[in-house]
């Protein structure tokens, strides 16, 4: 483990690798239910027993496919049982997984695909488009395999194929250490590329631990698995934290309406689930009753919750909320709020879990005191890594040794941290990172274009959203829906721009406003947003 | 689309979605616009201007023109 990786207070890993902790929770129960997968409107459901037969059996593909243990894989896949078996299957091997987020456009999948170096892609026949679109684009992609339950569908390998329901031998050990790479997830980079965080067995098994702990997960926990798989947040808290405690855990759908939300928690009986801030806020912007009496509690994290969110959800459908903090690169979250309710301080991120230690940084790296606001910083057995080919980055993320965040927050003299906000210009749309140097270098490409900055704006749903100033050149014309439409094959839709204003027809700005180096003031460009469009917006 | 609300569904949809022709082929695959938000408004514009309820193993399949319509008709 590297310097960063380590705290005074040590933990005694009880596994291995994310493998041997599902051989364990099977051998100590494997006829218990673990996984409902929804299918449409009807479901699948594995037990433990059944779960890892499938485990070993697309292990076993893996291995006959030629890839080795460091070896990557690129997952494009819903929320399903399919993913969590391969998985599983790669991980059990020692091959890296590499999901990617299928909202991307092809152009933004294909440089993750080349950055992470895979060598198979797996996805379904719902993304497979997306691929076929990049092909050319991929040549370190050697095989593409689908699920597809279509059998008529030859063009590809079909992993269906490899996996039947006849029984096997279910095999414990394997040939992985704590420290061997398991998951690499991407993203949002400062210089408009996404930077792939590479994260250890040892991260995933330490941050799972800590959250199945921290909430007194047990065997009777059953999480509603509702964020994407392709981000951490999905991945562990609703995923290898119940498994952590021998629960279960229920697949859902990216894009299942949340309006059917309290029917699934009452129909699958779940006792927890993770989110974003976006989702309370959707779900409080409809009428339906909760119909459930067995939901202990909702984890929420990704965003800033707003103070009046929390409270007017708690009051409607009284069940608690626990605001945590991570971020990709803690593995996922490394601060909570107590599970007992009357201990939680309504507006804090919450206290340090056991596997990580927290402290807030002056620019020198001196620790501040308390109530004195700085970069939270962060150290612990749920650090990731490394970035993915960014040695440099990595040097700068990791000074001192801490992995510097750069949020900016506080610590008040009872432990519980606050932020107060970010040290550089992420913006956070519905739970996702959004650097305002991607959606420019676009915007930049538009031929009417000569010059644009984005900035975060307010949202009273997804939290921020983005809008962009643009100069045009000179005798050309474009509107807000040419360059919407300009930016559609190019970046993600949650990433297009919902406001464009074009300098020229704004008054009180004549130029986008920048600092002696050409660097874009934001600020600046924020506040004349709030005194002069918000209102109007 | 062939149900009774054909009419009503298309102004919703159009206006919920921000598009301006509604057809067959449409969803949320294959939509820009059509993100989960607008999903959630749909669904929600749908069960209040039409004065319906849909089942949650219905909301769940709502995910394309083609499969609101199969839903529409069984009201």
């Amino acid at each position: 483990m590297r310097e960063y990786q380590k705290i005074d207070r040590g933990l005694d890993f009880k596994y291995s690798s994310v493998y041997s902790l599902l051989y364990d929770k099977y051998l100590n129960n494997p006829e218990k239910e673990f996984v409902f997968s929804l299918q449409k409107s009807d479901h699948e459901v594995y037990t433990y027993r059944q779960f890892i037969s499938k485990v070993i059996k697309v292990r076993l593909f893996l291995e006959k496919t030629g890839l080795k243990k460091g070896d990557s894989i690129n997952l494009i896949l819903p929320n399903s049982a399919d993913f969590l078996v391969l998985y599983f299957a790669a991980l059990s091997s020692g091959i890296i997984v590499c999901p990617i987020n299928y909202s991307l456009v092809p152009r933004e999948i294909s440089y993750i695909v080349n950055d992470s170096k895979s060598k198979i892609l797996f996805t379904d026949e719902e993304y497979i488009r997306k691929v076929e679109d990049i092909l050319p684009e991929i040549p370190g992609i050697r095989k593409i395999i689908i699920f597809s339950r279509n059998q008529a569908d030859v063009k590809y390998f079909n992993l269906y194929e490899a996996i039947d329901d006849s029984p096997c031998e279910i095999i414990g050990h394997d040939n992985i250490n704590l420290d061997d790479k398991s998951v690499v997830i991407y993203t949002s980079g400062t210089s408009g590329n996404p930077k792939g965080v590479t994260l250890t067995h040892a991260n995933l098994l330490a941050d799972a631990q800590a959250i199945a702990e921290w909430f007194s997960f047990d065997e009777e926990t059953r999480t509603l698995c509702i964020l994407p798989l392709f981000h951490n947040n999905g991945q562990v808290v609703t995923f290898l934290a119940p498994l952590w405690a021998g629960g279960s855990t229920i697949m859902i759908k990216g894009n299942v309406s949340l309006i059917a939300f309290w029917d699934l928690v009452e129909k699958y009986k779940a006792t927890w689930t993770s989110v974003i801030p976006t989702i309370l806020s959707v779900l409080l912007s409809f009428k339906r009753k909760r119909k459930d009496n067995q939901m202990k509690g909702i984890i929420c994290g990704g965003a800033l919750l707003p103070r009046s969110v929390q409270l007017q959800f708690e009051e409607i459908y009284n069940v608690p909320v626990f605001e945590g903090y991570g971020l990709t690169e803690t593995t996922s979250f490394s601060c909570f709020n107590p599970l007992k309710v009357n201990d939680r301080k309504i507006g804090s991120i919450g206290k340090e879990l056991p596997v990580n230690e927290m402290s807030i940084m002056d620019d020198e790296g001196n620790i501040l005191p308390d109530n004195s606001v700085g970069e939270i910083c962060i150290r612990g057995y749920n650090v990731f890594l490394e970035y993915c080919n960014l040695p440099e980055r990595d040097k700068i993320a990791f000074r001192g040794g801490w992995f510097h965040s750069g949020d900016f927050g506080f610590k008040d003299s009872d432990g519980f941290y606050y932020i107060s906000g970010r040290k550089d210009d992420l913006i956070i749309k519905g739970g996702e990172n959004l650097y305002p140097r991607e959606i420019e270098n676009v915007v930049y490409m538009h031929p009417a274009v000569k010059d644009c900055a984005a900035i975060g704006i307010d949202h009273p749903i997804w939290g921020q959203d983005v809008a962009i100033f643009i100069e045009g050149k000179e005798n050309m014309v474009m509107t807000s829906e040419e360059i919407r439409k300009f930016c559609e094959d190019k970046i993600a839709v949650f990433k297009i721009p919902s406001k464009v204003y074009f300098i020229n027809e704004l008054s009180g700005l004549n130029e986008i406003p920048k600092g002696p180096t050409k660097k874009i003031l934001r600020k600046e460009l924020e506040k004349f947003y709030k005194e002069n469009l918000a209102d109007k917006s | 689309m062939t149900n009774k609300y054909k009419d009503d569904f298309e102004i919703i949809f159009k206006k919920v979605i921000g598009v301006n022709t509604v057809t067959d082929d449409m969803e949320m695959n294959n939509i820009a616009e059509w993100d989960s938000l607008k999903q959630v408004q749909l669904i929600a514009e749908l069960e209040e201007k039409l004065g319906l309820e849909f089942d949650f193993e219905d909301i769940i399949t709502m995910t394309s023109v083609k499969k609101i319509d199969s839903v529409l008709k069984k009201f």
